[in-house]
């Protein structure tokens, strides 16, 4: 992972977007979202090396694999969200922003719920 | 995949800027909406493929479906 490519990347497609914006936004705004995917493509390989050695870990440790299973999901959920929102506050439309992230928000809960009902019958188990 | 993809998306853009203003001033008005279309077209085509290729990453690398 070279951060001197992904800054030099950013930096270059922000001036681009900024010769692009006046003349023609939309295109300017698709090259923001090819930036952004670009340095995305660089450091997938380092995510998938980090996850790989949190799995390992945790079946080292005997960590239940279920619920580093359901983080890695909301993670997952987490980006890809941040990704769309960014893409619509960038093209100004901050509105449809605000519902992807609504959605997102209730992915991660529907998905996470399983966690919350394990910890609660935990905690009953402690208090009862 | 890189920054050959922002170049060849901001190129892209830039040609269809100058053809516009080029068929505006030469009165095609017409022609030049067309070509900006066209233009769209294409950058919408590349982007939405390395979108798709995103989200087919992602879901293999955080398995989420």
């Amino acid at each position: 992972m070279d951060i001197l490519k992904i800054v030099g990347i950013g930096i270059v497609a922000a001036v681009l977007v900024t010769t692009l914006k006046d003349e023609r936004p939309e295109m300017a705004m698709l090259v923001g979202l090819a930036a952004g995917l670009a340095i995305f493509f660089m450091v997938l390989t380092d995510i998938s090396n980090i996850i790989e050695y949190f799995t390992t870990f945790a079946d080292k440790y005997g960590i239940d694999m279920q619920y580093i299973a359901i983080t890695l999901k909301v993670i997952g959920i987490a980006y890809i969200a941040e990704f769309a929102i960014q893409a619509c506050k960038d093209a100004g439309q901050s509105g449809i922003g605000s519902k992807i992230e609504l959605g997102a928000k209730v992915a991660i809960v529907s998905i996470a719920l399983p966690i919350m009902s394990g910890v609660m019958s935990l905690v009953l188990k402690i208090l009862g | 995949m890189g920054i050959d993809l922002v170049f060849k998306i901001a190129g892209i853009g830039i040609i269809v800027a100058v053809l516009n203003q080029v068929l505006t001033k030469a009165g095609r008005e017409d022609m030049a909406t067309l070509t900006t279309l066209a233009g769209l077209v294409i950058v919408l085509y590349m982007v939405v493929d390395i979108i798709g290729q995103l989200f087919e990453s992602v879901k293999q690398i955080f398995n989420l479906y």
